[in-house]
Order: structure tokens, then C-alpha cells, then sequence
């Protein structure tokens, strides 16, 4: 019977494995959607920093410390920069990864850029307060106590800041880093 | 477990086979075929680090496809029922090409049907066809001979 046949030779069927064209398209959801994972983490990260920086302005006011309102601007200071990073990464990713046609070029530029991004995000938040902490000394001339509330302020904003920075770099890093390993073992996959 | 995409690509690799004959069997031209094929690989790469070795890695692997092949089907119905573009399917035509008729017979059964019969072309057992549709042996084995008759009815006429 036909049906019979058709089962012999549908089993001696020889194993088609995948042109570098099908690996590749493949590659490209896979990237989009690392990509859309990736814009998730990082608006959480953001929520999260913004959250942070509004709940410790709103205790140093409550508390009302000589130093309240300077380190209040130092928390709206680092919120801003938050958003600033955001957009600028945001941006990256748009440019590299979802306009350009060259699939890998734009995964290595992205990759290129977001690793420098990373080490400024690391040093940036202790540069930054070390910064305020030196304007706060020379503007109001502080006395020997202040320099105890000044440094536990600077404390917490470079832990607050680097915390923040951290969840995002490591975001950034585990997602496209995966991508580029990924991406030389779909190469080697290629039956053409 | 399956933790990294490296081993999920190995084993996406390993079981071309049974997606290249499954997107063949659920499409009836070469994009629909390039589109399912695509998307069924995507979505093994995605969800091989659900697997839990509670059934065999094949079996598993063609109840994501299939699953995956009847969710594309429901998204294209349009494009499901130009059965004679079939022709003209340039990547396999020439594989199966003697058995173009049978093929289009199978490929115009209800999608139940159509995955009974894919499976029992992949030679697989009662037992794994029940497990991967989710019905009892018995039920293969009836629904299976009475796909079988009413095929074989269509090839006497």
C-alpha cells in the first residue's frame, strides 16, 4: 500500500541539518528578543535606582540633618545620570541591533561600546561623590563633626549608586556576551 | 538539564531531522515551510532548559514542535489551504516527489489526524505517539486504523 511505502522511504530519509541562512535568521530572533529581555532589565534597573533615590531624599528631609539638602541634590544628581545611562544604552541597542542590516557588526559594536559603558559605570558613582563631598567642604567650609555625617553620606551614595550600577552592568554583560559566543557556535553549526 | 545555548544548539542539530519533515509535513510552500522551520528551532533553542528528563529528549522534542506547527497554523489559516502550491516547493520537492499525491492526501486530513500519521511515518511506537499527543494507546491505535482505511478508500478511487 502507498502509505507503507511512503513510511519506508520517509525513514531512510537522509538527516538535513541547517544552511548558514536559516542558522542566521535564527540568530537574529534570538538577538531581538535577548535585546527586549535586556531593555526590561535595565528599565527595572532604573525603577529601582529611581525608587532608591526618591525614599532617601524623603527620609534626609524628614530627618532634617545640617547636611539634608545637599545630599538630597547629590540623590536627584545621581537619579538624573541613571536616566541619562538608560537612554544613552537604550539608544545603543536601537542603533546597532534593530536598524542596522549587518546582524553581527552591530552585535560587535554594541558589545565594543556597552564594555567601556561598564567601566565608567563602575568608577563613576565614587568619582562622583568624592566630587559633591569636595564642593560641600570648599562652599561651606564644614567644621571636624560634619566631616562624620559627609562621609556616611558619601558611604551611602557610592553603595546606593554602585549597587545600582552593578545590577545593570551585570545585565548588560550576561546578555550580550551569550549573544557573541552564541554566535560563533551557530557558525559552526552551518552545513554550507 | 540542558543549562547553555551551546548545548541547546548541539541538540537543535541533532534533531534537524525531525523539524525539517514536521515544518515539510505542516506547510505547503517554501516561506511557510523557511517560516515554521524558523520558528520551531527558535522556540526548541528557548525551551531545551525546560527539559526535565521525565520523558525521552525526542519525544519531548516533537511535542514542543508540533505544538509549535499547530500554534503557526492557527496564525496562518489562509495560507494552510493552498494545497497546490505544493508543486512548487523547491526545497524538498525532490525528496518525496513520487509521493506527491499520498503527500497531499495526508496534508489535507484534520490537523489531528495529519499529526497521527506524521507520527506513525516516524515510525514511532503506541506508546510514544499516546504520550506525545496526550491520548491512550487504544485511542491511537483506533484513530490510526481509521485514518489508514480512509486513506486507502481515496487511493482506489
Amino acid at each position: 500500500m502507498a502509505l507503507e511505502d511512503l513510511k519506508i522511504a520517509w525513514t531512510k530519509q537522509k538527516p538535513v541539518g541547517y544552511s548558514a541562512d536559516e542558522l542566521n535568521s535564527i540568530y537574529h530572533i534570538k538577538q531581538l528578543h535577548s535585546i527586549t529581555s535586556l531593555k526590561t532589565g535595565l528599565s527595572w534597573d532604573l525603577l529601582l535606582a529611581l525608587l532608591i533615590s526618591v525614599i532617601f531624599i524623603a527620609v534626609l528631609q524628614i530627618l532634617d540633618f545640617s547636611a539634608s539638602n545637599f545630599w538630597s541634590v547629590c540623590m536627584a544628581v545621581f537619579a538624573t545620570q541613571h536616566v541619562v545611562f538608560y537612554q544613552y544604552q537604550i539608544h545603543l541597542l536601537r542603533k546597532y541591533s534593530v536598524f542596522s542590516q549587518n546582524i553581527g557588526l552591530s552585535l560587535e559594536n554594541v558589545i565594543g561600546k556597552i564594555r567601556l559603558l561598564l567601566w565608567f559605570y563602575r568608577l563613576w558613582p565614587a568619582v562622583l561623590t568624592m566630587l559633591l563631598s569636595s564642593v560641600y567642604v570648599i562652599l561651606f567650609k564644614v567644621e571636624q563633626p560634619i566631616w562624620q555625617m559627609l562621609l556616611i553620606g558619601s558611604l551611602l551614595a557610592i553603595g546606593v549608586a554602585i549597587l545600582s550600577n552593578i545590577i545593570s552592568a551585570v545585565l548588560v554583560r550576561k546578555q550580550l556576551i551569550k549573544l557573541e559566543s552564541l554566535r560563533s557556535e551557530f557558525k559552526r553549526l552551518a552545513t554550507d | 538539564m540542558i543549562n547553555t545555548d551551546k548545548e541547546a544548539l548541539k541538540l537543535l542539530a541533532d534533531h534537524a531531522g525531525i523539524i525539517h519533515k514536521l515544518s515539510f509535513m505542516y506547510t505547503n510552500n517554501n516561506e511557510e515551510y523557511k517560516d515554521l522551520k524558523q520558528e520551531i528551532s527558535y522556540q526548541l533553542i528557548k525551551s531545551f532548559g525546560q527539559y526535565r528528563a521525565e520523558s525521552k529528549l525526542s519525544t519531548w522534542v516533537y511535542k514542543v514542535s508540533l505544538f509549535t506547527a499547530l500554534s503557526f497554523i492557527k496564525r496562518k489559516p489562509g495560507s494552510h489551504q493552498s494545497l497546490a502550491e505544493v508543486a512548487n516547493y523547491a526545497i524538498i520537492e525532490n525528496e518525496f516527489s513520487e509521493w506527491n499525491n499520498v503527500l497531499q492526501q495526508i496534508k489535507r486530513l484534520p490537523e489531528m489526524d495529519k499529526t497521527l500519521i506524521f507520527l506513525y511515518l516516524e515510525d514511532k511506537q503506541y506508546r510514544e505517539i499516546a504520550e506525545i499527543m496526550g491520548i491512550s494507546e487504544t485511542n491511537v491505535g483506533v484513530k490510526l486504523n481509521r485514518i489508514k482505511q480512509k486513506l486507502k478508500e481515496y487511493f482506489k478511487e
